[in-house]
Formats: C-alpha cells, structure tokens, sequence
C-alpha cells in the first residue's frame, strides 16, 4: 500500500550503482591483513573512491578486479556434501549436474507432500550458513504455517562479509545447486518465485547464474509445471548496488522492493511479513545448498554429520596470509587448529597473532583459543563465531589500532543510517581509533571509546552497529597490550 | 473506541513491576502511558508507523522462566516497537536503560550545533528537554561537529537546517504516510543520511507546515515565523481555524497584540493534530496594514472618519423604508451569533427576508430543500466517520483544496484501512493518486454521470427505486452516459459496485456546475437507495452555521442574485455587506461592479479593505474571527466556540453587538448581555442548537443533528 520510491534519493544510498566493476582494487580486511604482500595496491585500494569491501579473492590478498585467478579448492570430509562439484566445472552446465545426481532432491520432494519437505529439514538439523546459525527449519516451517497464496524464497547472495568467497564459488560451479534448492524451498513452503539478491562485486555468478536458469527452464526444472506436477516456480536475479547492510535480510527486502534499503524492525518478521508484505523466506546460499543433498539422502543422514549442535559440514575459506589459501569442506567438530595448521599449513609469514571467521562482525581469536572445536556454540563460547565461514589470519606484524580504524571507518561507510548509535558512533569509534594510532587518547577520550563501544553494543538496531562493538571488544578484552594507547 | 476495545483479547504484562492488562500487541511506549509513565522518544510519533530509529525509547524486557523469576533479555529493546505480549516484564529506569539513553543522547548532541539560544524551537524541544532529564551535563566530541547548510529554504513556508536534524525520519514519514503527496525523502546513507525534497524541487504539499511542529528539533522551521520570538515571550491561546469549514483546532500564538503563529491543536474528532498549509499560514491578516479600525461616513468624494452614533442614524434613515427596499449579504466568516442577530435586526425591525449568505451560481431554493423534498438531510457524516467507512464516493470536489482535513481522514481511512475511495471529477484532483476508480467526466455532465451511475446501480440490482423513478432513468444506459460523460463503460460498471453503498461527498462548489439540483438529488437518491450515505458540505469557515441560522431568503425574500440585481434596477435601496467582498465572491464582476454604483446606501462592514469599500456610503470596523467571542458550526455540523484572543483593532466591534445596538435604537428590548446570550436566543428559535449553550462548549464542540 506504500507508494514505491525509486529516483536518485533511494539511488543516492548505495554507492556502487554508476561504477564499473573494473579497475578495483580491494579495502576488505583480508586485504588488510596481506597488506604487505602488495603495498602499492593497497595504498591505491585506499585512495580510490567509491571503496569496495571484499571481492570475493581473498585467497590472492590484496586483491583487485583484474586478477582472475581461481582458488583451490578441496574436500576435506569423508563424503563431500557441499562442495561436490565445485572442485572443477564438471557441473557448470545441466548435463554435468544431472550427471551428478542433479536435481534428484528436488525429484524426491515433488513426489511427497510439503510438509514432508519441511520435515525433512528439520530432521537435518541444518542452520543458517548467513550469520546467525538459526534453525533453517524452524524458519521454513514458520513461512510454510503462514497462511498465504503468495509468498517468496529469496536467496541472500549478498556475501560481503570479508574473507569469505564460498557463496561465490557455489553460485559459480554450482549454480544449478541453488536453483533446485530454491525450488524445493518453493514447493516445501508454497512460493512460486524465487528472488537471487546477487552482489554487484560478483560478476561472473551473474553471467552462469542467468545460463542456468535459462538451461532449467528449458529442461523444465523451472517454469510451470515442474517434473509434470503441477508446481510452477519462477526465479529472478537482483543485482545488488553497493552496500553492505543490504546483506542484512530486511534491509535486502527493502532493496528489492526500490524502498531505501534500510533495516526494518521487527516483529515483524520476514517469515510472516517478507518481501512485499508476504511471508517470505529469506537463507543463505550456502544454507540453501545443503539442502538438496538432505532431501536426496534425508535428513537424518545430513545430522548424522558434524557434531553437538552444529550438524553436516561446513564450507570454509582460507586467505592469502596462509600456505594453503582456498576453499575447503570439513565436517563440524575438528579443532579449529586443524583448520588453520593441518588444512591451511599456518602462515607464509611466521606465527599467527590472531584470526577471524566469518567476517568483521565478531571477535577475533587468539592463538591460545586453537584448539576450540569448531562449531557454533563452542565459537561463540570464546567470543567468536562461524559466521559465513571466511576466515582471515593476521600475522605478528599486524597493528590492531589501525586495525580497528580501519574496521571502523568499513563500520561508517556502510552504515545504512538508521540508528543513531550506528549512525553516529562508527565514526565517532573510527576518528578515536585513528587518533590513538599516532599518539596515545587522554582518561576522557579513553572514557568516550568505552561509552561508544557499549553504545553501539546495546543499542543499535542491527547486528552491524552491534557486531563491530564485540570486535573492538574482542581486542580489548584479548589483546589488551596491543591497544594500551586507547584502553580505558 | 470502547466498543471496539472490549473485543481486543488482553494480556497480562508488568511495568517496573506494576502488573496491567493491555491490548495484545499495544506498542509499550503507549503502554506505559497507562501508568502515566512517559519513554523518551524522538522517530516515534502515535500517528505514524513505528520505525525505531532514534533508539532513544529502549526499555529492558524479560519474560518469567520455568522457575517464575524474570529473565532479562541480554539487549534492551526499542519500545516503539516493542508489541506487548503475554509475561512480558519492562524495565523503563533501570541502571542498564538509564546509561544506554545518555549513550544515545551524546551521540545526538555531538552533531548538533546547540544553538538553543538562536533557534526557534528553543523552550519547546524535545532535544532540550530529554537532554535536561536524561542527558549528558555536557557535551563532549566537540572537534566532531558537522558543518552543513544552515536555513536552506524548503518551500515558501518551510526552512531545514541540516545541522540541527537529528535523521529520526518524521517529516520523510509524515509526508509518505500522512499526507501522501512524498514530498521528501532520504538522501544518501549513514552519517550523510539527509531528507530533503525529492528530487531537490520545492516541497510542494497542501501540508507542509505540519512537519515543522513533529520535528523533534528545530531544524524545521517557519519561515514566516523565523526569530520573530521566542515560545516564552508568546501568549498562546486555544482557538479554530476560520480559513475553510474544517474548522481546525490550532492554538493562536500572539503577542503584544499581534498574531505570531499558529500550531495544530489536537481535536480527534476533527484534525486530529494536523493543520493544512491555507489554514496555518492564512492567518496573516490579522497584521495586515489594511485592517479596518474606524468608522467612516461619506461626504461628497471622500470617507471620512466618524463615529458609531452618527453612522447608526444614517443607516436607520437609509433603511427605515424596510420590506424589499433593504438587504443584506454575509460572508463566509460571520459567527453564528453575527448572523442569527443580522437575521432578527432585518426580520423585526426592517420587516424584510431580504438576505442571504451563499455565493454560488444557483442558489437552491425553499422548494428544492432535501430535507423537505425527499427527506434526506445534506449532511450525514462526520469527518471521523471517514475512517472506518469501507466505500467512499468523492463527487465534484477536489477534497485537498476545498476540505483539506476532510481529505486527510479519507486517505487515512485507505492507508490504514484499506477503504475504497473513488473519484469522480471534470479535473485532476489529490485524491486520484489513491482512488480505486477515477472517473474523469467532461465538465457539465455531473448530473448525467450520476443518474448513470443510479441507473446502473438498479440495472444491477444494486438499488431498489419506484417504477416512475426506474422509467425516468431508462435513458440512461452506460453507452449513452460514456457517450456524454467520457468516463469509459468499463469504468462506469468497476465504480458502480463501488459507489453503491458508498458514503458519498461532494461540496457547495457542486451549486456553479450545470443542473446541480438534479446532480445533488440523484446523488442522495443514490445513497439513499443503496443504503450509503450523503453530504454536500459547505465550504466557507460558518457557511453550515449560517444555513443553520436561517440567512438564507426563504421567508420571501430576495436572493444573492435576485438582490444584487435589485440594486441596479433599483428595487433594492439600501444594501449592508456583512464581512464580504462581493467582487471576490459572487461570479459575475461586472454584476457586483453595477450594483454597487447604483445601490443609494451601501453599508460596507469589515474587518479589511476590499473592493466594496470605495463604493460605501457608511464603512463599519468589524471585529476579526479571533477578536471576538462566538461560535462556529463546521461542516459536518460541529459547533466550536472561537474565544476572543486579540483586541478589536480601533473601534472595531463584533457584528452581532452593531445589530444589537442597531436593533435598540430602533425599537427598545433588553439586549443580549454577551455572545453566550446570543446562543441561549438562538436555542430559542432553533431548538437543534439548545446542545451548543456555552456551558457546553469545550472539548470536542457539539454536533447538531
Ligand atoms: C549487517 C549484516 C550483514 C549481513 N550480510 C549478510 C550477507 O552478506 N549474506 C548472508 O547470507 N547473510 C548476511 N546477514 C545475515 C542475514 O541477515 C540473515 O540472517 C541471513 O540471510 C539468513 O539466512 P540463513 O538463516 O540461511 O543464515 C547479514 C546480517 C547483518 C546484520
Ligand atoms: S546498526 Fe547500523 S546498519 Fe544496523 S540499522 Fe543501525 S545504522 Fe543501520
Ligand atoms: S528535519 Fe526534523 S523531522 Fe526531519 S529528519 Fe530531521 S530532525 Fe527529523
Ligand atoms: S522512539 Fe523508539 S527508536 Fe525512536
């Protein structure tokens, strides 16, 4: 019932929208991290206007749009669920992905009945790969108990955060993937479109994401009348326009609909009031990927992977800083250090001093903290968390004030604005931060840092406001030495 | 309100500890308004959706666990939009919420230049005064001000000055959701986050003075207002808006005499809280350089000034003669109390009915009265009757204009409730952009339009009419009624469904179109027989009460054209103009010109210059709306007392006392004492009005049915 806004005052929100997506050169934190492989282009990555934050090369850090070269990657579970296929470009094409036992699940799903679809899902016990790790089924049963002839799947390919490149690599050798897991989301929660909200850093995803749906329409994998039932579903690619709170779910509802994409409060909730006011359901990509092979192989063969409350296994990606950069498949439950050590081989420059997983909204971890076992409540036990899964390792040479100037002036730019303590305390953080770099903050802007971080911590609307407060945090509490100079 | 509320389920929640029932779902920032506890706010606004922006309204929440005790969540959460359900337990003054609102508040105050001293919201800000009580003693982060454009002019009447805006979104909000026409909107993200207009053009809405009272800071402002004083120095009185029929609550700010502004006053059953841009910045007249302060008699060529006595004796000599030789014409804002005394002075002193109050090209006459004919009044509804109305007919009338209030409550009805609305007009009008069918008809074929859409409407079994009725239509037949009208078959056949039942509006203005008797008969046959609703509302501030008052020539008399016309074949020998300006409001100039250079005695009673005064043989200071006490019926019948607030300018004096005076001089009586004695005679004659005695008067006014 609103009336829709478009025009250069929702335009003038984003700011990659007029910019070619060459001749970029990456501000993201794994960049940051590898600053010193490249230092002149990172000095440029700073001085170009507008930024871009991540592009999805973390393994070649610092990284630009003209480098092309393709990550490692490999299987390092016993049974591959997530990667099958994204070693190579076998499945690219929907020849190769029915060969490898394509579009199977989505098979299985239209010979029962929805509720069978969601079932299934929760027996998985799947959770979401986007951030939050909440229960994929819990959702899908939500949107699928609100009543409505018209409701969405729409699928977050939004991955910006730093350090993760594994939704773009699913979207690019598995593109296909998606498609029939948005498929079955549609029939499992009765939607009939589907919405791919894809970042405009990723161009090539665009290009083999629109062939494959051409592909599935044509083999009748989409489009009406699916697998000669009477289920029709239709999926459309929305290009992102530069931002990266429009990764957080309402606030990429909002970008959909034209309406300035800022985050929405809730309740309500997407499930009950989505895109356009339908119950909507909103998953990750790589969430949305596993889901094939649990309707394929059922649910309880995917929780029968992984351990304690984090199930089947998880993608991770590795950054430049290690021996081994790429994308790898582990299963939940092997020790963090195995992670880093055994699968990345630690560092091409000495000793770790601190990693981060899953991008710039959590706590860093210390060396000491290895050995935690990965998963979502043993990460978040430390401070820290799974995240998207990126993982970026910083070496001795790292200087955690400009890290946190750094991270704080990424915190302001993308700020989408709507809370105060966003608004105006990630720049606030960011001059305090900056200013601590070259000489020491005096008690009261010490004082001034500590209330601006609980602030931000306590009262923003979003986990953006919030998430960079438990970074800083992480590094006070953490790394106490390494920020003496604003301490309070 | 109480009826709809005993079917809302309840539940149980507590407040600081305090256990209440609420209505499932009440946002908790109205909920702790029970226990008469306020939140702070800034983006929150009752009449506007919830966006919880400005975090400024957290409060903790916890529900009871399995062992009974309240287990807090880890963050506080906004109570703007904050539904209450059941257990729910809120915290609004603990330790936790008291630190994060000063965390809030700093950071408000870092980009906010402070300029109290020189700002016109000073002493009326919502900044100024939760920084006072939750607040930081000072501020720090003084390097971090902002430098932005300071008074950047909006529109005519609005200013924004970007360093005082605090982003909380209630104009970008207001002009989306209330008003409608999105005239501003957002600009950029983050820090840079501004509103302004969109696409940078000037922000033209009908309501735009509306956003610099929600602005919780002054970075809205008046232009016209601007530094010309401080809320401490003004007096402020409450008061109605004299500019259309709405009759607006506004309180009049003055000062040393002078008007300095108006704001909306908060009438539920009228404006709400809104006011419309005609209205809040139409009462400049008040200072105008023109006002009319003394009394003036000519000699020879000249006006020359004199006193009231003298100017007495000249009009009772000039309309001593009485019966058809004498008339009177009244204007749009002459309190009931002016009128109903203009009628009993021309009634028993000059044995005449010669004087009416209405300006439009046909006058209806005693024999064309609804109530009379077919039994149905002209007005049916209130304004707030709008709001729940599923179907509303909107008929010749561009309702932004004529009713802006009006227009406010039938687009909320959609926003809010998603009520069909459909327009039918020879123009575009405010309300297509959200009608569900418009029908756009050639200028003059009102009456065919609507005996069309009667016609469908029994075609289709819509409406029940005798056969004599059903025959008359025969010829109206959708193709033949396109044919006329332009409006499409196709669209005749959607609206019909849609206006059957549908309470119906249209205004005075229907009375200059061609064959408006016939177009407002069918209009109420059409509401009458599809059980709808019907209204023709007047448009001028007391044109209903002068109706109500009986100013109109029924008992024999000559009407507004009928008298002016008089004047130049000289029938008519003396004429007195009450308040208004025939040049502006009868349609033909030349008309008016003529009568009034041939009229023998002109009295000419104003409040200011207008065209009639060089034509005048005696020219009499009237007091102004808000310069003297008396009461104004809107037009959905609403009585409103409009209190004195200024002084009469020179020796001005309120109508009603000049025909009173008048009256005495002419034949002795006890006078009315005040305008409350005005009112008492007034239920004497016209008992519908006993409810609107004085005593009555506060609150919401009283409607007259
Ligand atoms: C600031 C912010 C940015 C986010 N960015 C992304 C993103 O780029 N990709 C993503 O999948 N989820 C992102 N999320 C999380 C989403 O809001 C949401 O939780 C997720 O899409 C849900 O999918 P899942 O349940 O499958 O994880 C972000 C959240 C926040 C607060
Ligand atoms: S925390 Fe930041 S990104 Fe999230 S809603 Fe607030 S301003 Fe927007
Ligand atoms: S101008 Fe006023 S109402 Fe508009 S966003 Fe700024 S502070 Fe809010
Ligand atoms: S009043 Fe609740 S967030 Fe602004």
């Amino acid at each position: 019932m609103r009336p829709e806004f478009t025009g250069p005052e929702v335009d003038s929100f984003y700011h990659l929208r007029d910019v070619e997506m060459t001749h970029r050169k990456c501000r993201g934190l794994s960049c940051f991290a590898a600053q010193g492989f490249d230092p002149a282009t990172w000095s440029d990555a700073l001085s170009q206007w507008p930024p871009v934050y991540c592009l999805g090369k973390c393994y070649i850090s610092p990284a630009t749009t003209e480098n092309l070269e393709e990550p490692h990657v490999e299987i390092r579970c016993k049974d591959p669920i997530i990667l099958h296929g994204v070693e190579d470009t076998t499945m690219l094409s929907i020849g190769g992905y029915l060969d490898g036992a394509g579009y199977l699940g989505l098979r299985r799903a239209l010979n029962h009945d929805p509720e069978y679809v969601i079932a299934e899902v929760e027996r998985s016990r799947l959770r979401g790969r986007g951030g939050a790790g909440f229960p994929a089924g819990k959702k899908w049963r939500a949107v699928y108990n609100t009543p409505g002839h018209e409701k969405f799947i729409v699928a977050n390919a939004d991955e910006g955060d730093h350090g993760s490149y594994i939704d773009r690599l699913l979207m690019e050798r598995t593109p296909h993937r998606l498609l029939e897991a948005m498929a079955i989301a549609g029939y499992g929660v009765g939607a009939a479109k589907g919405v791919i909200y894809l970042r405009k850093e990723y161009p090539v995803a665009e290009t083999r994401l629109r062939q494959a749906i051409e592909e599935a329409v044509e083999c009748g994998w989409l489009g009406n009348g699916i697998g000669g039932t009477d289920f029709n579903f239709e999926v459309e690619i929305v290009i992102g326009q530069g931002s990266y709170v429009c990764g957080e779910e309402t606030s990429l509802l909002n970008s959909i609909e034209h309406q300035r994409p800022v985050v929405r409060a809730r309740p309500p909730f997407p499930t009950a009031q989505g895109l356009f006011g339908k119950p909507t359901l909103v998953n990750n990509v790589e969430t949305l990927c596993s889901v094939p092979w649990i309707l394929l192989y059922g649910g309880d063969s995917y929780a029968a992977r992984g351990f304690s409350n984090s199930r089947g296994t998880k993608a991770v990606s590795l950054n430049s800083m290690f021996n081994n950069p790429g994308l790898y498949e582990v299963d939940f439950g092997v020790s963090l250090r195995a992670i880093l050590e055994d699968i990345g081989g630690g560092l091409k420059n000495g000793d770790f001093k601190a990693v981060i997983v899953g991008g710039p909204l959590a706590g860093f971890v210390h060396p000491s903290e290895f050995d935690t076992l990965f998963g979502f409540e043993e990460m978040h036990a430390i401070g820290a968390s799974i995240g998207h899964g990126g993982i970026v390792a910083f070496d001795q040479g790292t200087d955690f004030v400009q890290l946190l100037a750094h991270v704080f002036d990424f915190g302001a730019i993308e700020s989408c604005g709507k809370c105060t303590p966003c608004r105006l305390g990630t720049r606030r953080a960011q001059a305090l931060f900056s200013k601590a770099s070259g000489k020491a903050l005096d008690a009261q802007e010490r004082q001034e840092l500590r209330e601006t971080l609980d602030a931000l911590s306590f009262t923003s609307l979003c986990g953006h406001g919030s998430g960079l407060a438990v970074l800083a945090n992480s590094v006070f509490s953490k790394f106490p030495e390494e920020v003496k100079s604003c301490l309070a | 309100m109480a009826a709809v509320a005993s079917e809302v389920e309840l539940v149980n929640i507590s407040i600081n500890g305090v256990a209440l029932q609420v209505p499932k779902g009440e946002l908790i920032v109205e909920s702790v308004k029970r226990l008469g506890l306020e939140i702070p706010i800034f983006c929150y606004h009752p009449r506007m959706k919830p966006v919880g922006m400005c975090r400024m309204c957290l409060v903790e929440v916890g529900f009871p666990g399995p062992d009974g005790n309240i287990r807090k969540m880890p963050k506080p959460q906004a109570g703007c939009t904050l539904p209450a359900s059941e257990g729910m337990a809120i915290f609004t003054d603990t330790e936790q919420i008291h630190r994060d609102r000063k965390g809030v508040l700093e950071f408000l105050l870092v980009n906010h230049p402070l300029d109290c001293p020189i700002c016109d919201r000073g002493g009326e800000c919502p900044l100024q005064n939760n920084t006072l009580f939750y607040g930081p003693s000072t501020s720090r982060f003084l390097e971090l001000k902002r430098h932005l454009p300071k008074a950047f002019p909006l529109s005519k009447y609005v200013t924004l000055d970007l360093e005082r805006c605090i982003q909380c979104g209630r104009c970008v909000r207001f002009t989306e959701e209330i008003s409608g026409d999105s005239q501003l909107a957002f600009r950029f993200r983050g820090a840079s986050m501004q509103p302004s207009t969109f696409e940078l053009t000037d922000f033209e809405s009908k309501f735009s003075g509306n956003v610099i009272e929600i602005c919780p800071v002054g970075a809205l402002t008046n232009r016209e207002y601007r530094f010309r004083a401080r809320p401490w120095d003004l007096e402020t009185k409450p008061a109605i808006c004299t500019v259309c029929s709405n009759g607006c609550n506004i309180w009049f700010d003055h000062r040393a005499g002078r008007m300095v502004r108006t704001n909306g006053r908060t009438n539920e059953a009228i404006n709400e809280e809104w006011t419309c841009d005609r209205g809040k910045f139409g009462h400049e007249f008040y200072n105008d350089s023109n006002r009319v302060k003394h009394v003036m008699v000519r000699n020879g060529d000249a006006l020359v000034e004199s006193d009231w006595p003298t100017a007495y004796d000249a009009i009772r000599m000039a309309f001593a003669e009485g019966g058809n030789r004498v008339a009177a014409l009244t204007g749009p804002s002459n309190s009931n109390e002016d009128l109903y005394l203009l009628k009993k002075l021309f009634q028993t002193r000059f044995n005449s009915n010669n004087f009416d109050s209405r300006w439009t090209t046909y006058l209806p006459t005693a024999e064309d009265d609804l109530q009379k004919k077919m039994g149905v009044s002209m007005v049916q509804n209130t304004i707030a009757d709008f709001e729940s109305m599923s179907k509303v007919f909107i008929f010749g009338s561009s309702l932004a204009d004529e009713l802006p209030i009006l227009f406010l409550r039938v687009r909320k009805g959609w926003f809010n409730n998603g009520n069909k609305v459909v327009v039918a007009s020879d123009k575009p009008t405010d309300a297509d952009s959200f009608a569900a069918e418009v029908l756009r008809y050639r200028t003059g074929t009102e009456s065919t339009l609507a005996s069309g859409l009667l016609a469908l409407a029994v075609e289709k079994g819509l409406a029940q009419v005798p056969d004599a009725t059903r025959q008359s239509l025969s010829k109206y037949t959708a193709e033949h009624v396109s044919d006329e009208t332009g409006v499409s078959v196709d669209a005749l056949h959607r609206a019909v469904e849609l206006v059957a039942g549908a309470g119906i509006i249209t205004s005075h203005g229907i009375f200059n179109t061609s064959q408006p008797q016939d177009t407002v008969e069918t209009l109420a046959g059409l509401a009458m027989t599809t059980n709808g609703s019907f209204n023709c509302y007047a448009l001028g501030a007391n044109d209903q009460g002068a109706l109500d008052m009986g100013v109109v020539p029924f008992g024999g008399g000559m009407d507004t054209h009928s008298i002016l016309q008089g004047c130049i074949d000289g029938t008519v020998k003396a004429l007195w103009l009450v308040g208004c300006d025939p040049f502006e409001l009868h349609p033909d100039y030349d008309l008016v010109e003529k009568a009034l250079e041939n009229v023998h005695f002109l009295v000419v009673m104003a409040d200011h210059q207008n065209g009639a005064v060089p034509f005048a043989s005696v020219l009499l200071p009237e007091t102004a709306p808000a310069e003297q006490d008396g009461t104004f019926t809107n037009m959905e019948r609403r009585v409103q007392r409009m209190p004195q607030v200024l002084a009469a300018k020179g020796s001005a004096k309120p109508a009603w006392r000049v025909f009173s005076e008048l009256a005495i001089r002419i034949q002795p009586e006890t006078p009315p004492f005040g305008p409350a004695d005005c009112m008492k005679e007034i239920a004497e004659s016209i008992p519908s009005y006993a409810v609107a005695d004085y005593a009555n008067l506060g609150g919401e006014g009283v409607l007259i049915r």
